[in-house]
C-alpha cells in the first residue's frame, strides 16, 4: 500500500517537470542587450539582440574568440515574431532572462512604445524591471559597438545606471518598464535617459576598443527623454532632469556652482528633503526644500567664517529657488506637468494657473579641511 | 565421570583441548580440563597444578574434595558449575575446569590469557582537548574505564549473552536513577529478541535493535570514547557495550545530537556553539551543493548572477557531458578514491592521494572532461562530508547527497525541493527507541535548544534529565 502510494506520488512528480525542460547553460544564447527601432515608412520593427560570447569573455588563456558579444538583427512587423525568427539565425536557445536593458530609438519612442510595454508585460519570462534607454544616435551604430572597461555593452549601460542609482530614493532609478507602466495613468512624465554615441562609425571590432581615447566612439548619457503616457514628447537637459527628480522626491543629491563675493564656490547638496503643501487647495502649491551642503571647491580668497558660510547657504537657496521656478515655467510652457501638480491634488484643467512657490533652506554640514586659503602676497 | 565424557565428546576433537587426569589417591581422581590456546599455562601451573600436587592429601580431601580444592586455589577466580553445557561455556571463555572423579566436585578457575591491546587514543574520534583514552576490545577493561570516571552505585551493567555460536557478552549499561524505565525496558526487550548465531561487532546489534533499517539516518550513536559514554549515561541515555569491539552503542538519539562532539564540552561555550553551527552549515553544503549546481546549471540559469553565468558558461563550453553526468562522474570518482584510500595499505596511501589530486584536479580540467567549477563543487562537498563528528552520520549525508543529485538532474530545483520534503517528512516520522528523531525542532522543545542548536555555558544548564524517584 505504502509502495503504491509512493509510486503514484513519484509518477505525478514526473509529470510536473523533467529532463525535457532542461536548458543547459552551454546551449543558451544569453542576450544581454536588446534594441528596438521602427521604420516609419513600412511600420516594421527592427530588433537587435546582443548575445554574449562566453569564450570571448573568458579570461582563460587559449580562448580563440575575442568578441565579447555578437549582435543579431531581425526585421518583422510584430514583436511576437522575433523569438521564432531568432531560431533561424542563432545556433543556441534564445535566452532573455539575463537581458540587462532595452534601447529604443528616438523615432520609435516618439511614436509611442505602448505595444512594446504590453509585449514585455505579457510573458512572465520577460522581466519588467529592465531599464530602458532612448537612443538619439542611429540604433544600428549603438548596437554594433563595443564598449570600453566593460566589454559587454549591456552590462556597461547597467553599470552606468547603477552609478546614479545609489542617490535615488530606495536605490531605485525609475527608468524601468514597470516605471513607465506605473506612470501610464498619471500626468507626471517619466524621464528616461538618452544615450548618445560619440562618433560616426560603429566600433564594431573588438580591436577598436584597444584605443586609449575612451570617449571617442563611446557611449554617454546625455539629457532625458520625457515620456507622457508611454510616448516621448520632448527632451530635458541634464540640470532640469536632476531637478525634476528632486522636486518629485526621487533624488537627493545636486551639485551646483554658485557665485559668492565674485568667486566660484562648488557645493554639493546632499540628503535633499522636499515637502509639498497646498496653501490654497488647487490654486497655490508650496515646495519646502531643505538640503545639507558640502563645499567641494571654494575659490574665495578670504577666510571661511560663519558669516561667509551663511552667504554661501543664502546664495545656494536663491539659486535653487530660481532654477525650480524656471523648471516650473518650462513645465507650464510645454504643457508637461513636471511637478506632478495634477497627480497631487491639482486641477486637471487649470493646473497651469496654479501658483507654485519654492522655499529653500540649507545647512552647511561639511566645509573641508582648511578654513583659510593659501594666498600669494 | 559422565560430565567429563560429555565435555570430551563436544570439544575433545580440538587440538588445543587438554584434559589432565591426576590420580591423587586410589579413591580420588581429579580431571583438569582447559583449552590451551586461550589460557595462561603459567597461571595453570602456578595456581592450580602446583598447589594440588604439592599438598598432602588428608582425610578431608577424600571426604570433601570440593572444600579441599577451594582451600587450595585462589577464591576470587573460582566458581562452581553444575551442567556440562555450563562447563563447556566456561572452557570457551578461558577457564579451567576441575572435576573430581566422583563428579561431586565441579569447579572452574579463570586463567584466561589476556591478549588485548593496550588502551590508546581513539583514531576515529580524536580531540584537541580532552582525555586520550579509548575503549579496547576487552569488555572488562572497557567497564573499568567507565567505572574510573563514574563512581556511582546507580551505574548498572546488565550482562546478556547474545549469539548462539559466538556467545558474545553484551552489557546493557545505564544509570538507574536517571535513565527512563521504559527506554531501558525497550532496550532490554530488543536485545533479548535478537536471534543471531554470531555477534562480532556492535553493528550486528545495531541492525537488530534500531527502529528503521531502511533509513539512511543512524538511530544509534556509536563511540569509542569512555568520557563520551559517561556523558551520555549522565544525560539518561542507555549504552550497549559489546565484547570484542571498542565501539559502544548509545541510544536513544536525536538528529541534532549527531552534530555534537565530545570536545564541545571541553572548550568555551561560544566556540562550541560556533563549531556546531559550522557543522550544520557543512551538512547543508554537503547535501545541497552538487544538487544545486546541477539544478541551476541545467534548469535555472536565470537564477545565477550575470557574471557568474558567463564564467560558468565559459568553463563549460568544451565540457562534453551534461552537468548531471559531470557531477556524477566526479562524485563517483571521489567515492572510489576514498574507498580505495580506506582499504589500501597505509604505505600505498600516498599514491592514492597523488592520483586523486591529478584525476580530480588539474588534469581533468585540462583534458576538458570537467569544468573547474565542478572541481570546486566536488572538493567543497567532500570536505564538508568529513566535518560531521560521527562517521555513521557522514554516510547518511552521502546517500542523501546522491539522491538529491539524481532528483536535481531529473527535475531541477523542483525535484530538489521534493527531495527536501521527503527527507523532512522522513525525519519527523522517525523514532529512536520511542524518542522523536527531530526533537527539539519537531516537536518544539525550546528548553532543549540550550544543548542542541547552541551550547550554553554550563551554569545555565540547570535542568537535569528525567530522574527516577524510586531511589530517592
Amino acid at each position: 500500500m505504502k509502495a503504491s502510494r509512493l509510486g503514484v506520488v513519484l509518477t505525478l512528480l514526473a509529470l510536473c517537470t523533467g529532463c525535457w525542460d532542461i536548458k543547459d547553460i552551454n546551449t543558451l544564447a544569453i542576450v544581454s542587450l536588446a534594441g528596438v527601432d521602427k521604420d516609419p515608412k513600412s511600420g516594421d520593427f527592427l530588433a537587435y539582440y546582443q548575445v554574449m560570447n562566453p569564450t570571448g569573455l573568458s579570461t582563460r588563456t587559449g580562448s580563440s574568440a575575442k568578441a565579447a558579444v555578437y549582435t543579431f538583427n531581425f526585421k518583422d512587423f510584430s514583436h511576437g515574431r522575433f523569438t521564432e525568427k531568432t531560431g533561424r539565425a542563432m545556433p543556441r536557445l534564445f535566452f532573455t532572462a539575463h537581458l540587462q536593458s532595452y534601447i529604443i530609438s528616438e523615432r520609435y519612442a516618439r511614436e509611442g512604445i505602448l505595444d512594446l510595454i504590453n509585449y514585455v508585460e505579457l510573458n512572465p519570462e520577460r522581466r519588467s524591471n529592465l531599464i530602458i534607454f532612448v537612443s538619439d544616435s542611429p540604433l544600428d551604430v549603438i548596437m554594433n559597438s563595443f564598449t570600453p572597461l566593460d566589454r559587454v555593452p549591456g552590462r556597461f549601460m547597467r553599470s552606468l545606471s547603477n552609478h546614479y542609482q545609489r542617490n535615488f530614493r530606495m536605490n531605485i532609478y525609475p527608468i524601468r518598464f514597470k516605471d513607465l507602466e506605473k506612470d501610464l495613468k498619471r500626468q507626471t512624465p517619466t524621464v528616461i535617459p538618452i544615450i548618445h554615441y560619440n562618433g560616426v562609425k560603429a566600433a564594431s571590432k573588438s580591436d577598436e576598443i584597444e584605443k586609449i581615447n575612451a570617449t571617442q566612439n563611446g557611449l554617454t548619457f546625455a539629457e532625458g527623454a520625457v515620456f507622457i503616457h508611454a510616448r516621448m514628447v520632448g527632451r530635458l537637459d541634464d540640470k532640469s532632469k536632476v531637478l525634476f527628480y528632486i522636486l518629485n522626491k526621487k533624488y537627493r543629491r545636486l551639485t551646483e556652482t554658485i557665485t559668492v563675493n565674485g568667486s566660484y564656490v562648488d557645493v554639493e547638496a546632499q540628503n535633499i528633503q522636499v515637502q509639498r503643501k497646498w496653501i490654497a487647495p488647487g490654486s497655490h502649491l508650496s515646495f519646502d526644500i531643505h538640503a545639507d551642503l558640502r563645499i567641494i571647491n571654494n575659490q574665495q580668497k578670504r577666510k571661511m567664517t560663519l558669516q561667509n558660510l551663511q552667504q554661501i547657504e543664502a546664495s545656494f537657496n536663491k539659486m535653487l529657488e530660481a532654477k525650480a521656478e524656471a523648471l516650473e515655467q518650462m513645465s507650464k510652457d510645454k504643457g508637461w506637468d513636471l511637478l506632478g501638480i495634477q497627480d497631487h491634488g491639482g486641477n486637471e484643467d487649470s493646473w497651469r494657473q496654479t501658483k507654485v512657490t519654492f522655499h529653500v533652506t540649507s545647512t552647511m554640514t561639511t566645509t573641508g579641511n582648511t578654513s583659510t586659503p593659501y594666498l600669494l602676497e | 565421570m559422565l560430565i567429563v565424557h560429555q565435555i570430551m565428546e563436544r570439544l575433545g576433537h580440538s587440538p588445543d583441548f587438554v584434559c589432565h587426569e591426576f590420580a591423587l589417591s586410589p579413591d580420588l581422581g581429579l580431571f583438569c580440563i582447559y583449552i590451551s590456546s586461550i589460557v595462561s599455562t603459567e597461571h595453570a601451573n602456578e595456581f592450580i597444578f602446583k598447589p594440588i600436587l604439592e599438598q598432602n592429601l588428608d582425610a578431608r580431601a577424600l571426604h570433601d574434595p570440593k572444600s579441599w580444592l577451594e582451600s587450595l586455589i585462589p577464591k576470587a577466580q573460582t566458581d562452581a558449575f553444575k551442567e556440562a553445557t555450563e562447563g563447556i561455556q566456561r572452557l570457551l571463555e578461558g577457564q579451567c575446569l576441575l572435576i573430581s572423579s566422583s563428579g561431586d566436585c565441579r569447579l572452574s578457575y579463570d586463567i584466561a590469557k589476556g591478549q588485548n591491546r593496550s588502551v590508546s587514543e581513539p583514531t576515529t574520534e580524536a580531540s584537541i582537548r580532552g582525555p586520550r583514552e579509548g575503549f579496547v576490545e576487552d569488555i572488562a577493561r572497557n567497564v573499568a574505564l567507565i567505572r574510573k570516571r563514574l563512581k556511582s552505585e546507580h551505574l548498572i551493567f546488565e550482562q546478556l549473552i547474545i549469539g548462539t555460536e559466538t556467545k558474545t557478552k553484551v552489557y546493557l549499561t545505564y544509570i538507574d536513577n536517571i535513565a527512563q524505565v521504559k527506554v531501558v525496558e525497550e532496550f532490554r526487550r530488543r536485545l533479548n529478541s535478537i536471534h543471531a548465531d554470531s555477534i562480532l561487532e556492535s553493528s550486528y546489534i545495531e541492525e537488530w535493535i534500531q527502529d528503521n533499517t531502511w533509513s539512511p539516518f543512524p538511530q544509534l550513536l556509536f563511540t569509542e570514547r569512555p568520557d563520551s559514554v559517561v556523558a551520555k549515561l549522565m544525560e539518561g541515555q542507555v549504552v550497549v557495550m559489546t565484547d570484542g569491539t571498542p565501539i559502544a552503542l548509545v541510544g536513544p538519539v536525536t538528529f541534532f545530537q549527531f552534530f555534537n562532539s565530545p570536545e564541545d564540552y571541553y572548550q568555551r561555550a561560544d566556540i562550541a556553539t560556533l563549531s556546531r553551527w559550522l557543522r550544520f552549515f557543512a551538512f547543508l553544503l554537503s547535501i545541497f551543493v552538487p544538487a544545486l549546481y546541477i539544478a541551476v546549471v541545467s534548469y535555472h540559469p536565470e537564477l545565477l548572477p550575470n557574471s557568474l553565468l558567463i564564467s560558468l558558461a565559459a568553463q563549460r563550453e568544451e565540457v562534453p557531458f551534461p552537468a548531471f553526468f559531470e557531477a556524477a562522474i566526479m562524485m563517483v570518482t571521489f567515492e572510489i578514491l576514498r574507498e580505495a584510500g580506506l582499504r589500501m595499505p597505509r604505505i600505498a596511501g600516498q599514491s592514492i592521494s597523488i592520483v586523486g589530486a591529478l584525476v580530480l584536479g588539474e588534469a581533468a580540467v585540462e583534458a576538458g572532461l570537467v569544468s573547474a567549477a565542478m572541481v570546486i563543487v566536488v572538493s567543497l562537498t567532500a570536505i564538508s562530508n568529513f566535518v560531521s563528528p560521527n562517521y555513521g552520520f557522514g554516510i547518511a549525508q552521502r546517500i542523501i547527497q546522491f539522491a538529491f543529485m539524481i532528483l536535481a538532474g531529473l527535475m531541477g530545483l523542483f525535484g530538489l525541493m521534493c527531495g527536501v520534503f521527503f527527507v523532512l517528512i522522513h525525519l519527523v516520522s522517525l523514532r529512536s527507541f520511542g524518542v522523536k528523531y527531530f526533537t527539539p525542532l519537531a516537536p518544539l522543545v525550546l528548553s532543549a535548544w540550550r544543548d542542541t542548536l547552541f551550547r550554553v555555558p554550563r551554569y545555565k544548564m540547570k535542568r537535569f534529565p528525567h530522574r527516577r524517584m524510586q531511589n530517592k
